[in-house]
């Protein structure tokens, strides 16, 4: 009997989106199986999506989009402090702790790409090469180099703006005349400011002198072409989906995480739109419970799918089994390894669901000496990658660290607090409300550091029969903490923070509170963190059978035809945004499968 | 007046026209924003779009003649679109055959200018270098111009960098620019100009897919015409019959700017602070002018910010029109292009 199709992949999220086009422009015919709705599939309903997200109050990174009780995701507003022994079960992931698992990730069609912050970096050699050169974690068993040409493959797709000149750090090789495909996101006049009294200078964290070099960051946002983009033929911007001759390029606009009202900020959208239609079948709302086995266990033989549609009577279909002569699955970290773990698949390593890692987010704060123009246009422009990597991540985290350019907003809930505080406690009103305001909210500064876990493979992904959502799937059982290495590296963080702030003038208003369900302390410093939704390891690749899920092109040990692609494959989190690793991963799993299916 | 040659004779006479032609392209735009500033955001989003688009279109055609001047012009006067090179709200479209304009909210009379404003030229119409009847005949006749005028108006390399480039810091939005180095690249410019405000061929079609290979699009007048039609046009539609899907219009989404605005704010009618946005909203239109002046003259950086203030001026532009002053009727932009 004859498969349905060649490949099928369970998500049409980011990796399903870029994944799906790549196959399909060789030839192959895929069915993408999507657990939520299609939102923002046509221009008009994502502008809808753009007023929903206005509109609500809350404003956290699944704003914008109606809750789904048939495909449940995690929200921010359900995080709590966890009281040992009583796990937090009043979301969607049940939380066992003893901290809060932060982060989250949207399950609709486009996925977690349709609130991503839009930040496509490469990560640095040396996030790859962990054990051997500090002896924490895990090595790759992917050489760095190899990476390059994927690389290069994802910042085309995802439309990356930047220079060469301001990425090349810590021993990132780029190809003699390569390009991005278009000019960065130029500095905002905060960036500058920062450049300008401290490039070039040091800071002395723990005992080590940094060199401290601003630099822009690298977006997938719409800017201008590079005309010397691939041997000279330039780039063209892709606008909304559409919507002809919108969002080309970036306006600036102070909302486009977690949506960009005019699509600038790359989508998987885009991917879609400009993908071989004919050969992609995309089902939403439709839900794979089970990954069905051959009775000797080596490979795939089928999904089994259930469709629901809220307007139907009943709302919830009959389950139905789809086959392919590949399948892929990439429903994000946490969802990948429940579906594995209830389908007792790809785990004769016990090492799916383990290796949770995130980017535990520090936030400090202060009130510059002069305005720095906050609240204007995309929310970061520069970082300091100068401060990534160094000896000292044998002792403590690297961090990301970057300026925002929206003042406090979520570090303190600026700027309706101020509105709040000057009205209720200092009394102002009117004119003299305005100048206050006018006076302080553009002097607000903020830094932000994405802090490194280590693998470790207590922070896991569970099921358990007791917690299971409507449809009586599993929800994801979450066990997890920010050990002595991370914590060592956001204590530095502040440190950094008071030796720049005493140097500027700036007066911190860093405060956290013990209430806070991030919050904790070590080494006698106050410290709370945040999600910052790179969700990363639970089904990572290897070269070792007992100590990995999947080999180096994405494989899965135990079944030869299922491929497992997202963050959930990445052995270490480094200190960059995981999304452009995730798509270069994209691109070698892509080769493997064409490799098996003749299409090369 | 004296009477209006029939010919373009000379450099000197070809380059007149080609500022012409600048500031016919940059007066439809005022008209074109006038009307899409005054839809609610959210609201007819297909007449929203289909404005949207015509005015980025134009700014493509002023754009071009502006690359067609820079190419002709040898050491004479570049383009200018500040002071009185930009036109005045209301009065009459420089050099058509008296075309009355005046800045209105989108509706049945915002329609009917702008269809005269794009009517296509009949097959036989003969070319117009002044009083023109359709901006057809009066590209025609520069288009006769540079093929009397022959090859030597083409100096290798003269000018070549005031020139705005392709995919740099101008992109997208519906047609490209066209470098213009000889007379085959002049006809391109010409073509693209008057296929995409026209129609080719007679049909409703505007030509980029031939020119460019880009998605099909319809011409400006058919655009406009789909709306008074009240239906879209399909593939094998003839003029004035489209046969697609109906297209509604929410007339209670559209906020009427006062006709006689200008009028009522220089006759110090209206309240002062209503007169001080409106002279920032000219501000900014001034700059707008000014960035382009000097970007359509080579200083690529600025018109790299010409572009946040166009922003800036559609901010402005939107929040007038949402200012009630009286009688049911909204205050809106005047884009006086000479400070007042």
């Amino acid at each position: 009997m004859s498969a349905d199709y060649d490949v099928a992949i369970v998500g049409a999220g980011f990796v399903g989106a870029l994944m799906a086009k790549r196959l399909a422009e060789h030839g192959c015919r895929v069915l993408v199986l999507e657990a939520g709705n299609a939102t923002g599939a046509t221009a008009e309903d994502y502008e809808s999506n753009v007023r929903y997200f206005h509109e609500n109050p809350f404003k956290t990174p699944n704003s914008p989009y109606l809750p789904n009780q048939y495909a449940p995701a995690p929200s921010v507003l359900e995080l709590a402090k966890i009281e040992e022994g009583e796990p937090n079960t009043s979301g969607y992931m049940v939380q066992n702790g003893p901290l809060p698992f932060s982060s989250n990730y949207q399950r609709e069609r486009s996925g977690t790409s349709l609130h991503w912050l839009g930040m496509s970096f490469r990560m640095v050699p040396a996030d790859f090469e962990m054990q051997s050169r500090y002896g924490v974690g895990v090595d790759w068993a992917i050489p760095y180099q190899e990476m390059n040409a994927d690389y290069e493959a994802a910042e085309f797709e995802l439309g990356v703006a930047a220079e060469v000149e301001d990425q090349t750090f810590h021993g990132i090789g780029f190809r003699d005349g390569y390009v991005f495909p278009m000019h960065r996101i130029p500095p905002s006049y905060q960036d500058k400011w920062f450049g300008k009294h401290l490039d070039g200078t040091t800071v002395t964290l723990d005992g080590d002198e940094l060199e401290i070099a601003f630099k822009p960051l690298a977006h997938s946002r719409n800017s201008i072409p590079n005309a010397d983009y691939d041997g000279g033929r330039g780039y063209t911007p892709i606008g909304a989906p559409g919507a002809p001759g919108v969002g080309e390029r970036c306006e600036g606009n102070a909302s486009c995480t977690p949506i960009c009202p005019v699509q600038a900020k790359w989508n998987a959208g885009k991917t879609w739109a400009t993908a071989p239609q004919e050969l992609i079948d995309i089902r939403t709302q439709s839900i794979v419970t089970r990954v069905q086995l051959s009775a000797d266990r080596t490979k795939v033989t089928g999904l089994e799918v259930t469709a629901y549609d809220p307007a139907s009577i009943p709302p919830v279909g009959t389950p139905e089994v789809v086959t392919a002569e590949v399948y892929v699955i990439a429903a994000h970290a946490i969802e990948t390894a429940k579906l594995l773990l209830a389908s007792d698949a790809a785990n004769s390593s016990d090492q799916v669901g383990r290796n949770l890692m995130d980017h535990p987010y520090l936030l400090t704060w202060g009130l510059a000496p002069e305005n720095l123009g906050s609240y204007r246009g995309p929310g970061l422009t520069s970082g300091i990658p100068s401060l990534r990597d160094g000896d000292f991540r044998s002792r403590r985290a690297a961090w990301r660290t970057d300026l925002t350019n929206w003042g406090w907003t979520f570090a303190a809930f600026s700027p309706g607090s101020d509105v709040e505080r000057m009205v209720r406690l200092e009394g102002k009103y009117g004119s003299e409300l305005r100048a206050s305001l006018a006076n302080e909210l553009p002097r607000q500064t903020r830094f932000g550091f994405l802090v490194e876990q280590l693998p470790d493979p207590r922070n896991r992904v569970t099921i358990d029969r007791r917690y299971v959502d409507a449809l009586g799937a599993p929800r994801p059982v979450i066990d997890y903490d920010v050990d002595a290495y991370t914590r060592n590296g956001m204590v530095a963080a502040r440190e950094f923070t008071r030796q720049v702030y005493d140097r500027l003038e700036i007066e911190e208003f860093t405060a956290y509170h013990p209430g806070d369900p991030g919050y904790m302390t070590h080494r006698h410093e106050s410290l709370s963190f945040h999600g910052a939704g790179h969700i990363v390891g639970t089904h990572r690749l290897g070269a070792d059978p007992t100590t990995s899920v999947t080999d180096t092109d994405l494989r899965s040990w135990d079944h030869e035809n299922l491929f497992l692609v997202g963050c959930g494959s990445m052995p270490t989190i480094g200190t960059s945004n995981p999304s452009l690793t995730m798509a270069a991963l994209v691109y070698r799993a892509s080769r493997a499968i064409l490799n098996d299916l003749g299409k090369r | 007046m004296s009477p209006s040659p029939r010919h373009i004779e000379t450099r000197e006479d070809l380059c007149r026209h080609l500022q012409w032609a600048i500031e016919l392209e940059l007066s439809t735009i005022p008209l074109y924003l006038t009307a899409l500033f005054s839809i609610e955001e959210g609201k007819n989003r297909e007449v929203q779009q289909l404005l949207r688009s015509v005015v980025m279109e134009e700014m493509l055609h002023m754009c071009l003649a502006a690359n067609l001047l820079h190419a002709v012009r040898g050491n004479g006067q570049g383009p200018k679109v500040t002071g009185t090179a930009a036109p005045s709200y209301p009065g009459v479209l420089r050099h058509s055959d008296g075309i009355e304009m005046r800045l209105r909210s989108f509706g049945p009379k915002a329609l009917k200018l702008f269809c005269s404003i794009e009517q296509p030229a009949a097959h036989e119409a003969s070319s117009q270098p002044d009083h023109f009847d359709t901006i057809g005949q009066f590209y025609a006749a520069i288009a006769e111009g540079f093929e009397s005028l022959g090859a030597d108006l083409f100096e290798r390399g003269v000018n070549l960098g005031c020139q705005v480039e392709p995919h740099t810091a101008y992109y997208g939005g519906g047609g490209q620019t066209v470098v213009v180095t000889d007379l085959d690249t002049a006809m391109l410019a010409l073509a693209e100009i008057v296929a995409q405000g026209e129609g080719v061929d007679e049909t409703v079609w505007d030509g980029d897919h031939l020119l460019f290979g880009e998605r099909r699009e319809l011409a400006h007048y058919y655009r406009f015409d789909e709306i008074v039609e009240g239906r879209q046009y399909r593939p094998g539609d003839r003029p004035h019959f489209p046969s697609g899907p109906p297209i509604l219009v929410d007339t209670s989404a559209v906020r009427h700017i006062d006709p006689r605005l200008r009028e009522r704010v220089e006759s110090d009618e209206l309240d002062p602070e209503i007169v001080r946005l409106i002279e920032i909203c000219d501000g900014t239109y001034q700059e707008v002018l000014a960035s382009l002046e000097a970007g359509l003259n080579g200083d690529q950086q600025r018109l790299i910010d010409a572009v946040p203030l166009m922003y800036q001026l559609e901010y402005q532009g939107r929040a007038l029109t949402k200012i009630p002053i009286g009688d049911g009727r909204h205050a809106g932009p005047l884009f006086r292009a000479v400070a007042t």
